[in-house]
C-alpha cells in the first residue's frame, strides 16, 4: 500500500477547474517531484492535501486513512508537514522560536505538554530544535529574527520548521525558489540529507536540474491535469512535457 | 503615602488587569472593544456576592472570575467566525448590550433591613465588605498588587510555555497555526475565557474600593483605553500593557498641565506611537534584544544581512 493515495481528486474555484481527476500514488521513502507551468495546480494540490481547501471530488488516503475532508490541524497531526512557496515565517520571532512553535502539537503531545515550562522532556525537545537548526545550517542565526534572514535561510528555516514535526510525509513547495545556482545546489544537498533516513517527500520545483537530481519519480501537471508520470529521465524527455515547457512562456525562474 | 497617591496606585493596579486582558486577546490576533463588559461583570458579580449574600471577597473574587470567564468564552465561541473589524464590532455590541442589561435590571433583597442589589442606572451600592472588615485604601493597595504579582508571574510562565507561543502563532498567522496541528478554535475560546477572567479581577477590586458601581462605569471608553494600553506599552511582554497604564494613569494624571487635556494628550500619544512603534514601546524586537543581551548571547537581531 502506498503512503499517499490520491484518486480522482478535483478542485474547482467557481468555473475554474484547478485540479481535474488527479490520480497519484506516493510510496513510502520516495522523493516525488511535482512539476508543471505556473497555474497548473501544483500548489493547489498541496493545499488540498494539507486540508487548506477541501477537494471538490475524489479521495485522498494517508497511510490508508481518508484525509479528504479532515481539517488542516488534524491532517498535520497525522504526520503531514509542509513548507510554503511564499514563506509563512513569523517575522518578529527568532529562527529558534519559529521552529519551536511548530512542534506544539506534534503527534502524541497533549495539554500537559502545552502548559509545561522547563523539565527534561522540554529540554530534549529544545535540543531537537537546535539539532535541526544545525542540520539546516542556521545554528549561528538561531537568535536572528526570521524576517531579517536572507531568502535562502528563510527557505531553510521553513524546512527545519516542517522537520521538527517529524512528518511521515513532507511537502516542499519550491524550496529553491528565487535562489542562485550555488544556493540551489546547497538546497539539493540539504533535501538529500532530509530524505536520507527514508523520509517521504513531495517536492514542487521549477528548477529541472534540482528535480532531476533528487527525485525518484515525477508527475507533470498542466491546467490541473496529470500529463505524465514516471522516473525523471523518461518524463523529462516526454514529448508532451517538452511541449508544455518549451512551447509556452514560463514566467517563473 | 497620601490618599491621592494611593488612589492613583490603586487605579493603576486595577486597570492593569483589564489592560492585560485586552493584551492577551491582542496576542491571539483579536482586537476587542468589549473587555469593559467583563470588567463590569466582575464588578457586579463580586459586589453582589459580598453585599447581598455576605460572602468573603476572597471567595467572591474567584467566583466572579469564573462567571466572567464563562461569559467571555461563550462570546468567544459565538464570534469565532468573525475576523478583524467584524470581531471588534461584535465585542463592542456585546459590551453595550451588557451595560444596557445592567441599566434595565433591578434585583434587590433585604440585608440588615435595607434593600441591596443592582438597581438599574442607580447602580449597585452598599458593597461594604471593605468597611466591615476595616480595610483602608492602603490595604486594598497590597491586595491589588499582590494579586497583580501573581497574575504577572502566571503570565510570564504562560508566555514561556507552549501555550504562549501557540497564542502568538495564532495571532501572527492563523493558517500557519492550523498547519502546525493547532486547533485554533479551541485556543481562541480558551484565550477569550482567560481574558474575561482577567478583566473581572480589575472589576472586582474596583467595586470593593468604590463601594458603589454604575453601569456607566463600564462604557466603551474603558474598553478603548484597555486596548490602547497594550498597543502603547508593547506587545512583546506582559510588562507592556502595564507600562501603558503607567503612562496614562500614572504620568498623565499626575502631571498638572495635562489636566483637562488628558484625553487629547492620550489620543495624540497613541497616534504618534502607532506611527513610529506600530507594536508598542516594548515590542517583540526590543524585548528579544533585551533578553539576548541579558542572557549574554550574541544578539544578531540586526545582523545577518547579505549572507
Amino acid at each position: 500500500m502506498a503512503l499517499l493515495e490520491i484518486s480522482g481528486i478535483g478542485r474547482r474555484f467557481g468555473a475554474v477547474e484547478a485540479l481535474d481527476a488527479i490520480d497519484l500514488n506516493v510510496e513510502e521513502g520516495e522523493v516525488f517531484g511535482l512539476i508543471g507551468p505556473n497555474g497548473s495546480g501544483k500548489t493547489t494540490l498541496f493545499n488540498v492535501l494539507t486540508g487548506v481547501y477541501p477537494p471538490s471530488a475524489g479521495q485522498i488516503r494517508l497511510d490508508g486513512a481518508e484525509i479528504g475532508n479532515v481539517p488542516p490541524e488534524r491532517i498535520a497531526r497525522m504526520g503531514l508537514a509542509r513548507t510554503f512557496q511564499n514563506l509563512r515565517l513569523i517575522p518578529h520571532m527568532s529562527a529558534f522560536d519559529n521552529v519551536w512553535l511548530a512542534q506544539h502539537r506534534r503527534p502524541g503531545m497533549g495539554m500537559r505538554d502545552v502548559l509545561a515550562v522547563g523539565g527534561r522532556k522540554e529540554r530534549a525537545r529544545r535540543d531537537e530544535v537546535e539539532a535541526l537548526l544545525e542540520q539546516t545550517g542556521l545554528s549561528d542565526r538561531r537568535d536572528t529574527f526570521a524576517g531579517d534572514l536572507p531568502l535562502p535561510d528563510q527557505r531553510r528555516l521553513e524546512i527545519a520548521r516542517a522537520l521538527v514535526r517529524q512528518p511521515r510525509l513532507l511537502l516542499l513547495d519550491e524550496p529553491a525558489g528565487g535562489m542562485t545556482p550555488l544556493e540551489t545546489r546547497e538546497m539539493a544537498e540539504l533535501i538529500r540529507t532530509v530524505a536520507a533516513p527514508g523520509r517521504t517527500l513531495i517536492v514542487i520545483e521549477h528548477k529541472m536540474d534540482l528535480i532531476a537530481e533528487i527525485c525518484d519519480r515525477l508527475c507533470v501537471l498542466d491546467f490541473g491535469r496529470k500529463i505524465a508520470e514516471g522516473p525523471p529521465r523518461s518524463v523529462l524527455s516526454d514529448a508532451k512535457v517538452l511541449d508544455v515547457y518549451l512551447g509556452r512562456e514560463d514566467g517563473d525562474d | 503615602m497620601d490618599d491621592h497617591v494611593i488612589t492613583v496606585l490603586n487605579n493603576i493596579g486595577g486597570f492593569s488587569f483589564i489592560a492585560l486582558s485586552a493584551y492577551l486577546l491582542l496576542l491571539s490576533g483579536e482586537i476587542s472593544f468589549g473587555q469593559q463588559a467583563f470588567y463590569g461583570i466582575g464588578a457586579y458579580a463580586s459586589g453582589m456576592m459580598t453585599a447581598m449574600f455576605g460572602m468573603s471577597f476572597w471567595l467572591a473574587l474567584p467566583l466572579a472570575m469564573i462567571v466572567s470567564g464563562l461569559a467571555a468564552a461563550a462570546v468567544g465561541g459565538l464570534t469565532l467566525r468573525l475576523r478583524g473589524l467584524y470581531f471588534a464590532i461584535a465585542t463592542l455590541a456585546f459590551a453595550e448590550t451588557i451595560r444596557l442589561i445592567l441599566v434595565a435590571t433591578t434585583w434587590q433583597i433585604e440585608v440588615d433591613g435595607e434593600p441591596v442589589g443592582p438597581n438599574g442606572s442607580e447602580g449597585l451600592g452598599k458593597i461594604r465588605w471593605g468597611f466591615d472588615n476595616e480595610y483602608e485604601p492602603v490595604d486594598f493597595l497590597w491586595m491589588i498588587y499582590g494579586t497583580l504579582g501573581i497574575v504577572l508571574l502566571l503570565f510570564f510562565l504562560m508566555e514561556r510555555s507552549r501555550l504562549g507561543s501557540i497564542v502568538r502563532t495564532i495571532g501572527a498567522d492563523r493558517l500557519l497555526a492550523e498547519t502546525q496541528g493547532i486547533s485554533v478554535t479551541r485556543y481562541k475560546i480558551l484565550v477569550a475565557g482567560l481574558a474575561g477572567a482577567l478583566a473581572a479581577i480589575g472589576g472586582a477590586f474596583y467595586a470593593h474600593i468604590q463601594t458603589t458601581v454604575y453601569p456607566e462605569n463600564f462604557d466603551v471608553m474603558l474598553g478603548v483605553h484597555s486596548l490602547a494600553y497594550g498597543l502603547i506599552g508593547g506587545l512583546g511582554t506582559a510588562v507592556g500593557p502595564i507600562l501603558g497604564v503607567l503612562l496614562d494613569v500614572g504620568f498623565l494624571e499626575a502631571v498638572e498641565w495635562v489636566q483637562g487635556y488628558r484625553m487629547i494628550v492620550f489620543g495624540g500619544l497613541v497616534a504618534v506611537l502607532l506611527i513610529f512603534m506600530p507594536r508598542g514601546i516594548l515590542d517583540e524586537r526590543r524585548v528579544h534584544r533585551l533578553r539576548t543581551t541579558l542572557r549574554g548571547r550574541r544578539a544578531e537581531v540586526h545582523g545577518a544581512a547579505g549572507n
